[in-house]
């Protein structure tokens, strides 16, 4: 790309220029205001690594079985491999590369050098990808009771792995390349299958990973970093306006809907664009009756990949059971269950996110609705079920009590996911609540634990009661947040 | 065609605040007649249209749909009434057809599919019946719109400026169907910029000004 125009530097420091023009506080009278949330994010660290270093000093005392050993030293490889997964993810969803509309519109239409301009964005996707993997990898690494040196090498590994995540995804953005997605399918793929042999006892303990793994892997990761980061460099020049603009439209809608803590209207951004990228279905006609039931069949027909999580994440439990989870078994599945069911209840969200499709179907709310959970939870109930013998492994209880459990499990799930999709967004109306960040609307506190809340609480009398008492308790609270949900008035 | 009200307002009023958007508004609506709902932007066209649908809560005033209040709730209600606004939402995994599909199965309407493919046909969406909503174009997306009322059973239509986005030959397409809407019996209340769509439809004009 020649640069007949201005340069891409003298252009941001003249925007800069424009900005602090107009700025009506300093940094410091910013972190002066603020000082109260500085000191609230650095207690709130302080008290994460304790907890971390707790953590890992009553491994140290109490996991002491092989498949507690073994499932600890894997812990933070898995760990790394899922958080490189979300890097790419999100690295193809945000672009990696991407400039806001304005940004296309004023500045990429000009003759300037597009190298230059969006050469800071590239330096800022790979930090982001850089502290996601850290900060993810970091105290995972410190609870798998590695010495100081190792945990080191394994945290330069994460954040270069991270880098060279994102810089992977900009050069395959470059040629419109769909090799990030199946990057991530395949890496997301591999932990699955390494967490399947912990939960089977096929792996024996990483000793590994104090002498060699852990410089190995950093020195693969600086190769892979280097390698990546120049190619993504070199190939900026060549980014279309087209490509920039799709990840900056998205990039707004997202920071738009997490702003708002609004974590539901995010899954609706992330599925317009998995819409707009599959582009068109063969259609299937003649559907008859419960036309929403079979529409869900359809659905899961054509995208069988959310019943695929679904019966993956049943591995969680016996993974846990095997490393002596003991009653944190439920807990565990129950948290591993539920977000892969929200991803079956797509229906049930476009008919609750707004009022325009439900009012064209001519049934009372809860019956369209209902119509909408038959299939996922079918889909819950069958997962629940098939994590009864680590439920009775973990529990040592009877058959029954086992199935019952594991039925509750499942429902559980459901009623969580139900919660998540159909629950309302954020009011800002009502009174704010005083939190060391400054004043904060009560419902959006909310709204970031809405899901997890039902979760906690549909699993809480099983903790407690861990029988069939617990699991009767535990449906009919579920029963009562799914039938709340289902006729929810607007 | 009966002189009977199917659709009846009294006294509907709405305000935001100090300001009052509807004042004491009244309508009646028979079957095989069309009223237009005309005004400047901001004179509350749609307001009226969602407070009239139960969509917005009028401050005062009852809105009767063929002698009984009228509940967005009721299941009687929402297969009588065919509304077509702006914000009509879709499914992302659903294509073109099966949306229709959808509708027409969920109002047991018979041979449905027969009917789809004719609305389709008519609003030329026939190439794009494979397509995700996302990727219509706007014009597409108020085709589509246009479309889920007409492959349902109806007595009422409510438009909501519904010749926005339609190019010359689609708005011409409109006026000609809403013409044969109410030939058929059909009571319409729309809201529109357009003059050529009121001559052609409108027995009634309703001057909200603004």
């Amino acid at each position: 790309m020649a640069a007949d125009g201005g340069e891409a530097r003298d252009l941001r420091a003249l925007i800069r220029d424009w900005r602090r023009g107009r700025a009506t506080a300093t940094l410091w009278d910013v972190l002066s205001d603020y000082y109260i949330g500085l000191f609230g994010v650095v207690m709130v660290s302080a008290m994460l690594g304790n907890a971390v270093l707790g953590m890992s000093r009553e491994a140290d005392r109490a996991c002491l079985s092989l498949a507690c050993v073994t499932a600890r030293s894997w812990l933070p490889w898995l760990v790394a491999g899922a958080a490189i997964a979300l890097v790419l993810a999100l690295a193809r969803l945000l672009g990696p590369v991407s400039a806001p509309p304005a940004t296309v519109a004023w500045l990429a239409s000009s003759p300037v050098d597009r190298a230059d301009l969006l050469r800071p964005r590239l330096w800022v996707a790979l930090a982001a990808g850089a502290a996601l993997t850290l900060l993810t990898g970091l105290p995972v690494a410190l609870v798998a009771g590695l010495p100081l040196w190792a945990v080191a090498c394994l945290a330069v590994a994460g954040a270069l792995a991270g880098v060279a995540a994102v810089a992977f995804a900009a050069g395959s953005q470059q040629k419109e390349s769909n090799a990030p997605a199946r990057a991530a399918l395949g890496l997301a793929g591999a932990v699955w299958l390494a967490l399947l042999g912990v939960a089977y006892g096929w792996w024996s303990p990483l000793t590994r990973s104090a002498t060699w793994l852990a410089p190995g892997a950093a020195a693969a990761a600086t190769a892979a970093a280097a390698v990546g980061v120049r190619r993504a460099r070199g190939g900026l020049g060549t980014l279309d306006s087209r490509r920039l603009s799709a990840g900056g439209r998205r990039s707004s809608n997202l920071s738009g809907a997490l702003a708002g803590l609004d974590l539901a209207l995010a899954y609706d951004v992330v599925l317009a664009h998995r819409s707009r990228l599959r582009g068109g279905v063969r259609p299937v006609r003649g559907i008859g009756a419960a036309p929403l039931l079979r529409r869900d069949l359809v659905r899961v027909r054509r995208s069988p990949w959310g019943l695929l999580l679904l019966a993956a994440s049943v591995v969680a439990p016996y993974a846990v059971a095997r490393a002596g989870g003991g009653v944190a078994t439920i807990l565990v599945f129950v948290m591993a269950l539920w977000p892969a069911a929200a991803s079956q209840l797509l229906a049930l969200r476009v008919l609750t996110r707004g009022r325009s499709l439900i009012n064209l179907l001519p049934h009372r709310d809860w019956v369209s609705r209902g119509q909408t959970i038959l299939v996922p939870g079918a889909a819950c109930l069958a997962a629940g079920l098939a994590a009864a013998p680590a439920i009775r492994e973990a529990l040592a209880t009877s058959w029954a009590d086992s199935l019952l459990i594991a039925a509750a499990t499942g429902v559980a799930a459901l009623a969580s996911a139900v919660r998540w999709v159909a629950g309302r967004p954020p009011d800002y109306r009502v009174p704010m609540v005083s939190t060391p960040a400054g004043a904060v609307p009560g419902s959006a506190v909310a709204a970031v634990m809405r899901g997890f809340e039902v979760a906690l609480l549909a699993s809480l009398p099983m903790l407690v009661f861990p029988d069939g008492r617990g699991a009767s308790a535990s449906l009919a609270i579920s029963a009562i947040v799914v039938a709340v949900h289902l006729g929810r008035t607007d | 065609m009966s002189d009977t009200p199917l659709l009846r307002v009294r006294g509907l009023t709405r305000r935001y605040g100090d300001f009052t958007v509807l004042d004491r508004i009244d309508l009646d609506l028979a079957p095989g007649r069309a009223i237009a709902l005309r005004g400047r932007n901001g004179s509350g066209k749609s307001t009226l249209l969602r407070c009239l649908t139960g969509l917005d809560k009028p401050d005062e005033g009852d809105v009767t749909f063929d002698g009984t209040p009228y509940d967005e709730r009721s299941p009687r209600l929402r297969r009588d009434v065919a509304v077509v606004l702006d914000d009509l939402d879709f499914f992302p995994d659903l294509s073109v057809v099966e949306h229709l599909d959808l509708l027409a199965a969920a109002h047991r309407v018979p041979d449905a599919e027969t009917v789809v493919d004719d609305v389709l046909r008519e609003v030329k969406l026939i190439p794009q019946s494979g397509q995700l909503p996302t990727t219509l174009s706007s014009g597409q997306r108020r085709r589509l719109s246009l479309a889920s009322a007409f492959v349902r059973p109806r007595r009422l239509l409510v438009l909501d400026e519904p010749e926005a986005r339609l190019d010359t030959e689609g708005a011409e397409w409109l006026a000609d169907r809403l013409v044969k809407e109410k030939e058929d019996g059909l009571a319409i209340l729309f809201a529109s910029h357009s003059p050529a769509l009121i001559e052609a439809v409108a027995d009634e004009v309703v001057d909200l000004g603004g």
